[in-house]
């Protein structure tokens, strides 16, 4: 719904063509992306993808090689940082250890000379917006990793920046505090109506927060799109594997017509949508898959047997590896009810079903 | 990361700032003329004239034994210093110790001569050959206990420990992995021992007696008479003796640490 | 309780050749001069007992300090001493500062190599490396000559032979000792904490001032002291590089014992010296003790 709103809103950053290189690794390469004002946007990817200097681009560190960067239709790429109403909240929040929590917050105040009455409002309020007001005297020192997180928070949003840059903002953090985090980020984001972009390489914390997610790989950007698109609609192979799990197999394509494919998978036949693509895989996530019950059968499915090699037990759902005649398919049984309905012992011969409107075609 | 011109210029001002005057004193060495400032051609002749300047050379010869026998004694009570410090955190006089042992390294140079000479007046030892060895050993002990105790201080204390463990005697366990183990940091310390010997003034002017007259004393007399091709070229053999030592036990520590 | 030989050597030599040689001057300033070999007639006699001393103690010879201070030349010797080693200790802090953080901010792989550059010089004897400047810095020296021919100047620069030689001469010998304690702080430091005051609003250098500097006070003010200690009893400095007028301590108490030999009055000199010393060397002790505690 976020995302919906998000698209009506004009851009207010535009990337256009940016590449960066270091010595003879080009970090980014040829990335094109727009922000728009008020969205929550995440920079997806494993470490060294690119979206850290990406990132820092856009913040004012380190020029691109080619392409241009917009802020409100204004071309900032040579700005330097201190010009460009863009904060960052820095990645281990880069706390200024000889400055109390106070005096932290005020120092962007500070440096553009704003008014001491209005300073001493401005960051009381900001402290207040990260619940940190009763810690104002204390050094960075002496705060937890969640309070630091919060005071870099504050930090950067005290000079009301029309951009506020996330540098891995809870990898830092321990598992429980990150969830509480993420809520409340998201939270805060909406109610200031600042946009947000978050750099991170945690999936999970990408979908949970963001409007909109641009996956990079290798310095490039592979899809951007919402959390839903990215999950149920991959462009391609490497989107599909990076966010969340998937059964990746090359079927046998036995026929073409008009965007339509008839295709096979250990043997069984179905037609499925291809669209243009000539060369795909196809993708179909563990919790689509069904196991049937001995002589049970789903209308309209395509039915593959094979026998449980391993089975774990996760809490939420049990897994199954099922080999069949020419894969490994992970299936992901739900555990909706304590007296839980079949759950098959390794070893078993079993049958597992799709649904054709399930599988992801995968260009390469 | 790349560097900000800023940076660049301060790196360059700053090593020409400590090179630059030693490498015109190696430079004129060379010089075929004798004024100092003007360039008259590449020559040898005041090298060869160091070798027949016999005063110098047997200055070099004192001060290269008082710098060797000293280096030697100051190494052995200096790693004993070190290590009582480190080993015993508790004896008699432990913080009286630590004043004595490290007091020195601060101390100005005119006073530990003058101090070290009227000791050797009040025991009525004659000046000589021995008064310097024993002054500089006396100054230079100091440096090489601050080395040790650095070393020791990063000493994984359990590896001795596994030794006696091991059936070792605390003294085999001290000679088989601790004394292994520091002893990059002794050979450290026995070469800075060496060069602070070979490169002292003060002190030996206070401490020296007649027949004793260590280089950098011979050096001076003839420094305050003016810049001459001769002391150029005396000074470019030691710095670049010097420096191959320095490049040496760099080398020697290195594989240690490797090994 | 044993006695370990490996604590009892090393105070024994301690005591003979650190504590004895102190207690020799300290007493030798309360003593007189004396035309005599050693030129000296002590004040106290070791074989007196306890008794004596204090009676001496009361009508202590106190004659050698106030020679200092009725006689002028020793007052300025101190008060010049101390204001050159400051001038030269900050003239090193101005060249170590930026050079210290050059190195630091150089890539990783290079530091090392950047830092054995620096202390590389140490190695080679003081004595030549103040010659060296002799060389370069005298009227007719290489700089001058240099200056003239490129036609410059005129006269040649008085960079030798006065005070500001001296303060070259300082900065020159010891800048190794700046750059060494501001890189172990500087090298410490997270540098995106300044990317951080940067993207906060402050340029380059509002963000070193405001972050980056106020955070190597205790480099500073070891690498300050390490320098200052040395250079105020200086003796080779000012008398190679300096005039005939320039007076410190190190080269008054020189020539008080070799010129004179006024042994006493050296002493007192000395002892003067080290009372001078005390105060930043305190503050060096208790700098040490909070980084032990912290």
């Amino acid at each position: 719904m976020h995302a919906k709103e998000g698209r009506e809103q004009p851009p207010l950053v535009t990337i256009e063509h940016v590449s960066k290189s270091f010595g003879a690794v080009r970090a980014v390469d040829d990335v094109s992306l727009t922000i728009r004002e008020g969205e929550f946007f995440a920079l997806l990817g494993p470490s060294g993808c690119g979206k850290t200097s990406l990132m820092r681009m856009i913040a004012g560190f380190g020029e691109p090689d080619r392409g241009r960067i917009l802020l409100a239709g204004h071309d900032v790429t040579h700005v330097p940082p201190h010009k460009r109403p863009v904060n960052m909240m820095f990645q281990n929040y880069a706390l200024f250890p000889h400055l109390n929590v106070f005096e932290n917050v005020a120092f962007g105040l500070r440096e553009e000379g704003v008014a001491k009455h209005e300073i001493f409002a401005r960051v009381a309020e900001a402290l207040r917006l990260v619940q940190m007001q009763p810690f104002a005297e204390r050094k960075p020192q002496a705060l937890s990793g969640g309070q630091k997180q919060r005071v870099a928070l504050a930090r950067a949003i005290v000079k009301r920046p029309k951009l506020l840059l996330l540098d891995e903002p809870l990898a830092a953090l321990d598992r429980r505090l990150r969830e509480e985090t993420q809520e409340e980020l998201k939270h805060l984001q909406k109610s200031l109506g600042i946009a947000f972009l978050v750099v991170t390489h945690d999936q999970d914390e990408a979908m949970m927060m963001a409007d909109r997610i641009a996956v990079m790989q290798a310095g490039k950007v592979l899809q951007t799109g919402t959390p839903a698109d990215l999950y149920e609609r991959p462009a391609n192979r490497a989107v599909a594997r990076f966010i969340g799990d998937t059964n990746v197999i090359d079927p046998e394509i036995r026929a073409r017509l008009d965007g339509r494919a008839l295709v096979a998978a250990d043997g069984v036949a179905f037609e499925i949508h291809t669209g243009p693509a000539r060369d795909f895989s196809l993708g179909i996530r563990p919790e689509k898959l069904r196991v049937l019950e001995p002589q049970g059968s789903i209308p309209g499915a395509v039915v593959i047997e094979g026998v449980v090699e391993q089975r774990l037990y996760r809490g939420d759902v049990t897994e199954l590896r099922v080999r069949t005649a020419q894969h490994v398919w992970r299936v992901a049984m739900l555990n909706a009810s304590r007296q839980s309905t079949f759950v098959p012992d390794v070893g078993a011969r079993i049958e597992i079903a799709f649904s054709p409107h399930d599988v992801m075609v995968l260009p390469e | 990361m790349r560097m900000s011109r800023f940076n660049i210029v301060s790196l360059v001002f700053g090593i020409a700032f400590l090179y630059l005057p030693i490498l015109i004193v190696v430079t004129y060495s060379f010089n075929a003329s004798k004024l100092v400032t003007v360039w008259g051609g590449f020559s040898t002749q005041w090298y060869r004239a160091l070798l027949s300047n016999a005063p110098l050379i047997d200055a070099a010869w004192v001060s290269l034994r008082v710098a060797l026998a000293s280096a030697l004694g100051a190494t052995i009570i200096g790693t004993m210093a070190a290590l009582a410090l480190r080993r015993h955190r508790r004896f008699m006089g432990r913080g009286l110790f630590a004043f004595m042992l490290f007091a020195p390294l601060v101390l100005p140079e005119i006073m530990t001569g003058l101090s070290l000479l009227l000791l050797f007046v009040a025991l009525d030892w004659d000046r000589g050959y021995w008064t310097v060895t024993l002054a500089h050993m006396a100054f230079t002990t100091s440096f090489v206990a601050l080395v040790v105790d650095a070393r020791l201080a990063d000493l994984d204390p359990s590896c001795e420990e596994a030794a006696r463990d091991l059936g070792a005697t605390a003294f085999s366990a001290f000679r088989r992995v601790t004394l292994p183990m520091i002893s990059p940091a002794v050979a450290a310390g026995f070469l800075l021992a060496f060069t602070l010997s070979l490169d002292d003034l003060v002190i030996a002017s206070f401490t020296s007696g007649p027949g004793a007259t260590t280089l950098p004393m011979r050096l001076y007399g003839q420094m305050r008479l003016g810049v001459t091709p001769e002391i150029n070229a005396a000074s470019t053999v030691l710095i670049v003796g010097v420096t191959l030592l320095v490049i040496v036990a760099s080398r020697l520590t290195r594989r240690h640490r490797q090994a | 309780m044993r006695v370990r030989p490996v604590i009892l050597v090393p105070f024994l030599w301690l005591a003979l050749f650190f504590l004895a040689p102190l207690a020799i001057v300290l007493r030798l300033a309360f003593s007189e001069s004396a035309q005599a070999r050693p030129p000296y007639r002590p004040v106290f006699a070791w074989a007196d007992g306890w008794q004596v001393w204090l009676e001496k103690v009361k009508a202590l010879g106190l004659s050698n300090f106030e020679a200092m201070l009725d006689e002028p030349l020793y007052a300025d010797a101190f008060f010049s001493s101390v204001g050159l080693a400051a001038a030269g200790t900050l003239l090193v802090l101005l060249i170590a500062y930026p050079l210290a953080y050059a190195i630091a901010r150089a890539p990783r792989d290079r530091r090392l190599f950047l830092l054995t550059l620096i202390v590389v010089p140490f190695w080679t004897s003081f004595l030549i490396r103040i010659y060296a400047w002799i060389a370069l810095s005298k009227p007719e020296g290489l700089i001058n000559h240099a200056l003239k021919s490129l036609g410059l100047i005129d006269a040649p620069l008085p960079l030798f032979g006065n005070h500001l030689a001296i303060i070259i001469g300082i900065a020159y010998s010891y800048l190794p000792f700046m750059v060494l304690p501001l890189y172990a702080t500087l090298e410490k430091l997270d540098w995106s904490l300044e990317d951080a005051a940067r993207d906060l609003g402050a340029t380059r250098l509002r963000a070193f001032w405001r972050v980056t500097f106020p955070q190597t006070w205790r480099g500073i003010i070891a690498g300050v002291l390490l320098v200052f200690v040395p250079a105020l009893g200086e003796f080779i400095v000012p008398d190679l590089l300096g005039g005939s007028d320039t007076l410190m301590i190190g080269k008054v108490l020189w020539s008080e014992f070799f010129g004179n030999r006024d042994w006493p009055l050296a002493s007192a000199l000395a002892v003067m010296l080290l009372l001078l010393l005390a105060l930043p060397l305190a503050v060096l002790r208790v700098l040490e003790d909070r980084r032990e505690t912290v």
